[in-house]
């Protein structure tokens, strides 16, 4: 199973790809023959991996964009089309995403409506402005994040996990109402340690207790997920719709 | 970069998602050892394989005989070397009306689909466990999600199979050996095509495939897409997971 060659000819977005898992999607669906378009707040970030994707010999673009802007959303598909002529592969994994909170915190709605406009409304916006294109050139892959946050409702974390049921929601129905025009949508639950991430597990000390879920006894990285994203972008899934995979070493069997 | 090869076991590997999964674990540079009732299907298959270069052997087994599985697999172990990647793809089907069934059709039923998933899985642990690497892929089926009339017997053992693989991978986790499902939709395959032909769906099957969200058939190699990219080292983080290719037919 090598990535050589598997997305030749194919077009492809990945939202925040400046770091993380973005970033390990971008680099791999370019070692794939894959064009890519990367999107983040932060140019710089994007455009050093778009650089380093370019001094790899693939091509690549980096375009700055905040998600949950329908503006800027449109801006990127129109980008695409204009660059290269079509989008295959949409990801859509920026989010921006809220501290811990309990419920009954009075900013809770405020939060909740943060991750929502970000992950939820950016992957709708996104998938929008790209479903015209999708359509013309007869079908795409659409590939979305939820959370195993968000099937195991864990405290503190409610507008982050309602987010990514929402977007969960909103793939399963893109599945199903346009299949038809063999554009293919599914979710991946990633597991990949941000900084960020580890940082909360040692300062609640739930480290240990955290790491003893995975059943394969380590936390994930982001070129742990990359992979599947490649096997969703391409032809190998062409009967693959509508589905959620964890990408997750073992702790949610969803 | 291309994994290492390895060898794979494949159960009724003769035909349909067996035989297209067999084809391409081999293309993909792993030695195939390919379990099958039908002897001369599965030679045929490993004929294949040896013609275009690689290494396979096929050997006639009943899943549903706890010897006739260990024997095969000490062959396919001598023959070609220790059986890192499994793929459970052997099962039969059955339709029958509740007021139908009797225990002796439920019992070999699971004995096959089910009981015969367990022992393949047993009997290639200890290989897997000495690698420190393993890949165990369970073929599940969509009805065992959302059900099917008439087929209480066949979705209920694609249910146990489901249920296994996650208790699998969290127990053969540590050792570092992923359990993961591929369960299919309605495939093209010869088990599908006899249901079709036997007049056992309520209506003409294009009518039911209409009204799933990619209106096809799956082809057998979809599938054994899925399982390839399961037994690869790229999916080596995910386990205890079932993912339907079914068109979205289930989701």
């Amino acid at each position: 199973m090598t990535g050589m060659g598997r997305l030749a000819g194919k077009v492809a977005i990945v939202t925040g790809a400046g770091q993380g898992i973005g970033e390990a999607i971008a680099r791999a669906f370019a070692a794939a023959g894959a064009k890519v378009i990367l999107t983040g707040r932060t140019l710089e970030k994007i455009e050093a991996v778009a650089a380093a994707i370019q001094s790899d010999g693939a091509t690549a673009l980096a375009i700055k964009a905040d998600a949950g802007n329908a503006n800027e959303a449109a801006m990127v598909i129109q980008r695409a089309v204009d660059e290269w002529g079509r989008i295959d592969v949409l990801v859509n994994n920026a989010h921006s995403f809220t501290d811990f909170l309990p419920l009954e915190d009075p900013k809770m709605e405020a939060n909740c409506k943060v991750d929502l406009q970000s992950a939820f409304f950016g992957s709708l916006q996104m998938m929008q402005a790209a479903f015209p294109h999708m359509v013309a050139q007869g079908g795409g892959s659409i590939i979305n994040f939820g959370s195993d946050f968000g099937i195991r409702c864990e405290p503190g974390f409610l507008a982050y996990a309602a987010s990514k049921e929402a977007i969960r929601a909103l793939t399963r129905t893109a599945a199903r109402e346009w299949g038809k025009h063999n554009i293919r949508a599914n979710t991946i639950l990633p597991r990949a340690m941000s900084p960020k991430a580890l940082w909360y597990l040692e300062e609640t000390g739930t480290h240990d207790a955290e790491l003893a879920r995975v059943a394969l006894g380590r936390f994930g990285v982001p070129d742990d997920i990359a992979p599947t994203a490649v096997f969703l972008a391409s032809d190998d899934s062409a009967f693959v719709t509508g589905q959620t995979i964890g990408v997750e070493g073992g702790v949610t069997m969803f | 970069m291309a994994d290492a090869p390895r060898v794979a076991l494949v159960t009724g590997g003769a035909a349909g998602m067996g035989k297209a999964t067999s084809l391409k674990l081999a293309a993909d540079g792993h030695s195939v050892g390919i379990v099958d009732i039908d002897f001369d299907g599965a030679r045929a298959v490993s004929d294949a394989i040896v013609a275009g270069g690689g290494k396979a052997l096929a050997v006639r087994a009943d899943i549903g005989e706890r010897m006739q599985v260990e024997q095969a697999i000490t062959q396919i172990r001598e023959a070609l070397g220790p059986i890192t990647i499994l793929v459970n793809n052997a099962a039969v089907e059955n339709f029958s009306a509740l007021e139908d069934l009797d225990d002796a059709t439920w019992d070999r039923l699971m004995g096959i689909n089910l009981r015969g998933a367990y022992v393949a899985a047993q009997c290639v642990l200890p290989d897997m466990s000495a690698a420190g690497w393993g890949r165990i892929i369970n073929v599940s089926a969509f009805g065992a999600q959302i059900g099917a009339p008439n087929m209480a017997l066949y979705t209920a053992s694609k249910g146990g199979i489901i249920s296994m693989t996650r208790s699998l991978a969290i127990e053969l986790g540590p050792k570092g050996i992923t359990v993961n499902s591929v369960s299919p939709g309605f495939i093209d395959t010869p088990m599908a095509r006899r249901a079709i032909n036997g007049g056992l769906f309520p209506v003409p099957y294009e009518q039911i495939i209409a009204t799933y969200p990619i209106p096809r058939l799956g082809q057998p190699e979809d599938i054994a897409a899925a399982c390839a990219f399961f037994a690869s080292d790229a999916a080596g983080y995910i386990t205890g997971q079932v993912l339907g290719v079914n068109g979205g037919a289930a989701m």
